[in-house]
């Protein structure tokens, strides 16, 4: 009997230890992966976020709030600033030229001058998020 | 026989219990190989060996924990274990775990990664680390990862850290040190942020105000007072109270009477839409004055145009020097016009028959409602009982534990952060009795107070890590010109050594900036600089003592030594304009942002005549780095040498000065 009893105790004890091999299921489930509390699109990861407001804030006046080249100055323009969401142009420009012309402005990619160069302002961090951002502009709605 | 059976069972017994034995003590070991971080290395190290055949600076690594250790700052993060590659380039297309990290301010192997991401670091399974278990919280949601830098930064000025800016600068506008304790916010801010109180019978209309605390927004979009979800009745027993409270001294009142029409000119001619929008359309500084003329009183307008600061001394408005027939006109104008002409004559009837009397008992409930709710937090009113903060302590809020909170009837996620946002969307909706108005924050701004809420953590950070917090001394001008800049409240809209508002230019080296005829003109009549903006500032009529007083104080005192006033003896000669022109118009392309003459792109100030209005050494000093002078400036620092400098520095002094604009320049 006490050998019956050993033995359901040990068949218990190896059942548990089997089941806890796939890990602890805490129940608190502190993580939320979606913002589940509001109904809008999901919002910009911290590159895009931090670029949109460096291009707001710098590029939007001659390159319009969603990239299209219709800022409030283009008009004055000629040419008219690029429009950021033209896809043929941003298959065929690189990650290099970007930097580029964003650092060096329009002549050192043998584009007008009409460009200013903000590597004196701009640090290689900011730099490299609002290149996330101008590359993701394919996908923002329209104006 | 027997006992051969039992002994036949003994030993089947034996030998099953031994297997089984032996079963039970093999699951440790076999649970130690089959740990999730080993998988992932291994994966690591397969990918790298396909990497290297393409090249890569990637090296395989022996299967081990791996972690940052910090003990400063009590971080043992093994998040590396499995985010091998968080530091290597190479990886910024490879799936998670292996995913290049973002670049960030801050070094990765001496922070670690839960003081930004929250999690258990010393976690050795995903989910252990990511959802969290004894030792703590889980991630923090992407979305507020700027709350961490509130940890350690202070201020709302945290670079690269917009929504925990915004957060905190929220909380400061919204007052809500009134009913809660937060950390990092003076436990009282000036109480003169909201009306004061005394007087307010004899300044609104009573339904104006029956309407008004029963949605705020509905009459003033950009209002920071909250809906309180009044009841009707109480309401009504509120409008009742408050009524009362008039002034004793009648010369305060008399009647608007004067011409329409002549105020009309006057309100536009005085450019008030500078400060005061009208329906929408003008400055946002001070309140929108569509429909004022349904809200006030017309026989309070004249004393309050007249000079404002004897109404509410510490109103923003400055003083204008206007004569009674303006004051008088004015008045008319904006009671008989700026109406609202959609108003519900019905439901005004109903709301002041609904008024009660003012009985005492009726008073006591105004009273006691008032100071329920804590109204006297924001807004002074001689005699109500000012309550301490009566709201939950918010201190460590980002660390609170999620068994504490209470969620109420609703169905969101038990998480922090969620019920953050749901508190702060709708404060009453986790049960009844709560007090917490309604703030209205649009989702984006419930987002950011939420951030800046979260950064409000238990973790003691030790002082090395925290950066030296910027202590601005508040900008007080006292004697002559601290009278004038009283009077006409220039900090309203100008800035001056870090103090003051951002609607109009700072002017804290305006005495190296401007020339003092210019200025002198400039105070006589403001003209517009920019075209394309606005905002005006508004005619004074200041007297020439005044404007003498103030010319010599920003003359003498708002300088900067590095910045020398002339940079030629003498005018320039003229290759270097020439020199300076060619840099203008063709090497920079200046004018795609500056106007000269008629062309010219309108982002930045027209330049004809500016040697008139700047000095030389000023212009100098912009072109050689404009973000110095200005950090938020989008005119690009072009690296001048100081040559070119003072080439374009002469080629603009060359420009044809304009003659003293009229007043259809504008």
């Amino acid at each position: 009997m006490y050998a019956g009893l050993a033995l359901a105790a040990m068949l218990v004890s190896l059942i548990f230890q089997l089941g806890m091999i796939g890990g602890r299921q805490p129940e608190a489930s502190r993580v939320e992966s979606k913002p589940a509390d509001s109904s809008e699109a999901e919002p910009l990861g911290y590159e895009q976020a931090s670029g949109a407001r460096i291009y707001a804030h710098y590029c939007s006046v001659c390159h319009g709030e969603t990239g299209e080249g219709d800022g409030f100055n283009a008009f004055n323009l000629d040419p008219r600033p690029r429009n950021l969401k033209d896809r043929e142009w941003q298959r065929a420009v690189t990650d290099r030229e970007l930097r580029t012309v964003v650092r060096g402005g329009g002549p050192l990619i043998q584009k007008s001058a009409l460009m200013p160069a903000w590597g004196r302002v701009l640090n290689d961090r900011q730099v490299e998020h609002v290149l996330q951002y101008i590359r993701g502009m394919e996908g923002l709605p329209p104006s | 026989m027997k006992r051969l059976a039992s002994l036949l069972r003994v030993q089947t017994v034996f030998v099953f219990s031994s297997f089984l034995t032996l079963a039970v003590l093999a699951v440790p070991p076999i649970k130690d190989y089959l740990q999730g971080w080993k998988s992932y290395q291994e994966q690591y190290n397969k990918l790298v060996g396909q990497m290297l055949r393409g090249g890569t600076m990637a090296r395989p690594v022996s299967v081990g924990i791996i972690q940052t250790f910090n003990p400063e700052l009590g971080v043992v993060d093994r998040c590396v274990t499995c985010h091998i590659s968080i530091l290597d380039a190479t990886f910024r297309d490879a799936p998670q775990p292996y995913r290049t990290h973002p670049k960030t301010p801050h070094n990765i192997s001496e922070l670690g990664c839960t003081i930004c991401h929250g999690g258990d670091g010393r976690a050795t399974s995903k989910k252990d680390a990511h959802v969290g278990g004894i030792s703590g919280y889980g991630l923090l949601p992407g979305q507020y990862v700027a709350a961490s830098c509130g940890q350690c930064h202070a201020g709302n000025n945290v670079p690269e850290a917009y929504a925990l800016n915004a957060g905190r600068q929220l909380i400061e506008e919204s007052n809500c040190v009134a009913c809660h304790v937060i950390p990092g916010f003076a436990r009282t801010l000036e109480v003169g942020r909201a009306p004061d109180l005394d007087g307010i019978g004899d300044k609104v209309k009573p339904q104006w105000l029956y309407r008004w605390l029963k949605d705020p927004k509905a009459y003033l979009p950009r209002t920071r007072m909250p809906a309180f979800h009044f009841t009707d009745e109480e309401a009504s027993t509120l409008t009742a109270f408050l009524l009362t409270k008039k002034t004793t001294n009648p010369a305060l009142l008399e009647p608007a009477a004067g011409s329409v029409d002549e105020g009309k000119t006057i309100f536009r001619e005085r450019r008030c839409v500078s400060c005061h929008g009208v329906g929408g359309r003008g400055g946002t500084l001070a309140p929108d004055l569509g429909t004022v003329g349904s809200k006030l009183n017309p026989e309070w307008l004249p004393r309050w145009l007249e000079s404002p600061r004897e109404v509410f001394h510490s109103t923003r408005m400055p003083q204008f020097a206007f004569p009674r027939s303006a004051v008088l006109a004015v008045s008319s104008y904006i009671s008989t016009d700026l109406v609202d002409d959609s108003e519900d004559d019905a439901e005004t009837e109903a709301i002041l028959k609904n008024l009660p009397a003012p009985t005492v008992v009726t008073l006591k409930r105004g009273r006691e409602l008032f100071e329920k709710l804590g109204c006297s937090r924001c807004h002074r009113l001689e005699g109500a009982q000012v309550k301490g903060e009566f709201g939950p302590d918010l201190s460590n809020i980002g660390s609170r534990d999620i068994d504490l909170l209470e969620f109420g009837n609703l169905s969101i996620r038990r998480t922090l952060p969620s019920w953050l946002m749901a508190k702060l969307k709708n404060p009453r909706g986790f049960g009844n009795n709560l007090l917490m108005p309604n703030y209205q924050f649009t989702d984006e701004e419930a987002r950011s107070v939420v951030t800046a809420l979260l950064s409000i953590t238990s973790r003691s950070i030790p002082s090395r890590y925290r950066p030296q917090p910027e202590v601005k001394p508040e900008f007080r001008s006292a004697g002559e010109f601290g009278r004038v800049a009283s009077k006409y409240q220039c900090l309203t809209c100008h800035r001056i050594q870090g103090s003051g508002g951002a609607l109009a230019p700072d002017l804290t080296i305006a005495g190296s900036q401007l020339k003092p005829e210019w200025l002198r003109r400039y105070f006589r009549l403001p003209y517009t600089v920019r075209p394309i903006l606005q905002e005006r500032m508004p005619i004074f009529d200041m007297s020439e003592k005044e404007i003498d007083t103030a010319v010599t104080y920003i003359r003498l005192a708002l300088r900067d030594d590095s910045i020398t006033e002339e940079v030629f003896d003498g005018s320039p000669p003229a290759d270097l304009i020439k020199q300076g022109r060619t840099l203008f118009h063709e090497t920079y392309a200046c004018q795609n942002c500056h106007q000269i003459g008629m062309t010219g792109g309108y982002v930045g100030p027209p330049l004809d005549g500016v040697g008139e209005r700047l000095y030389s050494g000023y212009i100098f000093s912009w072109l050689r780095n404009p973000q110095a002078i200005k950090p938020e400036t989008i005119d690009p620092n072009r690296g001048l040498t100081e040559g070119q400098a003072r080439a374009l520095t002469a080629y603009l002094l060359s420009l044809p000065k304009v003659s003293a604009r009229s007043a259809t320049n504008e």
